[in-house]
């Protein structure tokens, strides 16, 4: 799973936003990766978890 | 006690008053007061004053109207209601079409014989905990309009909290009803996942969206709720689970209910105010016991996560050439949940199932959680951070730190306020096991009973 001491926001958005076709200038990049950083920081107990191949999501979620 | 919404009812079946009355009356009050707490951003006068009439000529026409007949109530904007765009606390959607019908949920509150009188503020798209709404500005506190109402059903809340309507309703992603709850000091219920219709609502997050009542009393609450649900094969989410009526359960008391207070990473990170709120709502019941789930804080986090995601992902077509239309508070978070790998998605679903298993463990030796619904209670407006624990952390994606693993799993929860001590209302989370609403109702019900918790009209200082 995404290591988020290794993840470099700023690199990821610099090379996946033109691939999603949006178009976005330098300033704007670098709001991004900051957002980016911060959802990868919030997310990073859940990027801890190791989940097993049998943890399966369901086809359709019943509670 | 007083049942806002089931008092008016009753005056209009008894001939005291009519729905024209009633209508006007609320009217008015919305004219007078909503600039104060900004809750309305539209206002429909015709369409509420049209139906109004029709219930006083059913009345004199000698036939049986619903419960909530002549009632007023409100929807939070991203609802459909015939005729004006929904615009989900857009810009963008400022120039939709007009909705050709109700939402759902609408057409079952009007079912019942309540009157809508409008829509109401919110977090653009839903994505918020503030109601800070750059295109219609700021949802404000009733009980203290420098500070937020919550969200992103702030309008919601805060419609119900300044007394303008009895009943509200709004959407809950990862908080957005039981957070306006608690911050105006109201209650509201996020019911389980797939038990009410969707149709007619802009979504937000497919996987985590759930829609719901705000209401200032429990038996007013539980009529609402009980008016919304009815199977509707146009929700593909919808589960096929029979309408449950609840009312008839508000007298059951604590009788056999087994009640533990959620631990770990619930009980970390409060305020005073909400430590105090969850002890005084857990001595009341009696709850001792407490409940640790080591997941709870991973899947916090795969919330986080499935919404970034799902909610880029919706709207990756309109950012595309539009992103600078967008709420400027979420332009970024938006775009960035966009660009997140499918693998985090896929990640975040498996834990999903893996933290539903864990949390019906819980509930094979319990039958109802509590948790508090907020850390703190109502920061100011363009408050940038509060405090959690010992650090500061940004407001707008951290109100909800104790809603979310709840809703990731889609149980649900009654949010009860309580008013304690503070000057401001704070809230705690009854959670049920999937499908079993007329639990945590049942208890909020008792909380009320024996005056522990309640929602005044709010009175700004």
């Amino acid at each position: 799973m995404l290591d988020p001491d290794r993840f470099d926001p700023a690199a990821h958005v610099a090379a996946v936003a033109p691939a999603v076709g949006l178009v976005l200038d330098a300033e704007r990049q670098a709001r991004v990766a900051a957002a980016l950083a911060l959802v990868v920081r919030i997310a990073a107990p859940a990027f801890a978890v190791d989940v097993t191949e049998t943890a399966e999501p369901a086809p359709v979620y019943r509670p | 006690m007083s049942d806002p919404a089931l008092d008016i009812a009753r005056c209009i079946r008894a001939g005291e008053t009519t729905a024209r009355a009633v209508t006007e009356a609320a009217l008015a009050r919305i004219a007078a007061q909503n600039p104060a707490v900004n809750a309305f951003t539209a206002v429909l006068a015709e369409r509420a004053l049209a139906d109004a009439a029709a219930i006083d000529a059913r009345i004199a026409a000698g036939e049986a109207l619903g419960p909530l007949a002549g009632v007023p109530f409100a929807a939070k904007n991203l609802f459909d209601l015939e005729g004006i765009p929904t615009l989900a606390g857009s810009k963008i959607r400022r120039t939709a079409p007009p909705a050709t019908g109700d939402a759902f949920l609408v057409r079952q509150m009007q079912a019942a014989g309540a009157i809508c009188l409008g829509a109401l503020n919110m977090d653009e798209f839903a994505y918020g905990f503030t109601t800070e709404n750059s295109h219609d500005g700021p949802a404000r506190n009733p009980h203290d309009p420098s500070r937020i109402a919550g969200g992103s059903s702030g309008g919601s809340g805060a419609a119900v909290a300044a007394g303008l309507v009895p009943i509200s309703l709004g959407t809950d992603t990862n908080g957005s009803i039981r957070v306006p709850a608690s911050l105006n000091g109201i209650w509201g219920v996020k019911p389980t996942y797939g038990r009410l219709s969707r149709h007619g609502s802009f979504p937000f997050v497919y996987a985590l969206d759930h829609v719901g009542p705000f209401a200032r009393s429990v038996a007013d609450l539980a009529a609402a709720y009980d008016a919304l649900q009815g199977l509707d094969p146009a929700d593909p989410a919808q589960a096929p689970q029979p309408p449950d009526p609840v009312t008839p359960a508000l007298v059951g008391g604590l009788a056999g209910l087994r009640v533990a207070v959620l631990g770990g990473w619930f009980s970390r990170q409060q305020s005073a105010a909400a430590r105090g709120a969850v002890a005084a709502v857990a001595g009341a019941l009696g709850a001792t016991r407490v409940v640790e789930w080591d997941l709870a804080e991973a899947s916090r986090a795969a919330a986080f996560l499935i919404t970034s995601s799902e909610g880029g992902a919706l709207h990756l077509p309109t950012l595309r050439g539009h992103f600078e239309d967008y709420e400027p508070l979420t332009q970024d978070r938006l775009l960035a949940g966009a660009l997140l790998p499918a693998s985090v998605l896929v990640h975040a679903h498996r834990l999903r199932r893996w933290f539903r298993d864990q949390v019906a463990e819980a509930f094979r030796h319990a039958d109802i959680l509590i948790a508090p619904s907020t850390p703190c209670p109502a920061p100011l407006i363009g408050q940038p951070t509060i405090r959690l624990g010992a650090d500061e952390v940004p407001t707008r994606p951290n109100i909800g730190v104790y809603t979310q693993p709840i809703s990731f799993i889609g149980l649900p929860v009654v949010g009860v306020p309580v008013h304690g001590n503070e000057a401001l209302p704070i809230g705690v989370q009854i959670i049920a096991p999937p499908w079993q609403e007329q639990l945590a109702l049942r208890v909020a019900a008792h909380l009320e009973r024996i005056g522990v918790v309640g929602a005044p009209i709010a009175e700004a200082p």
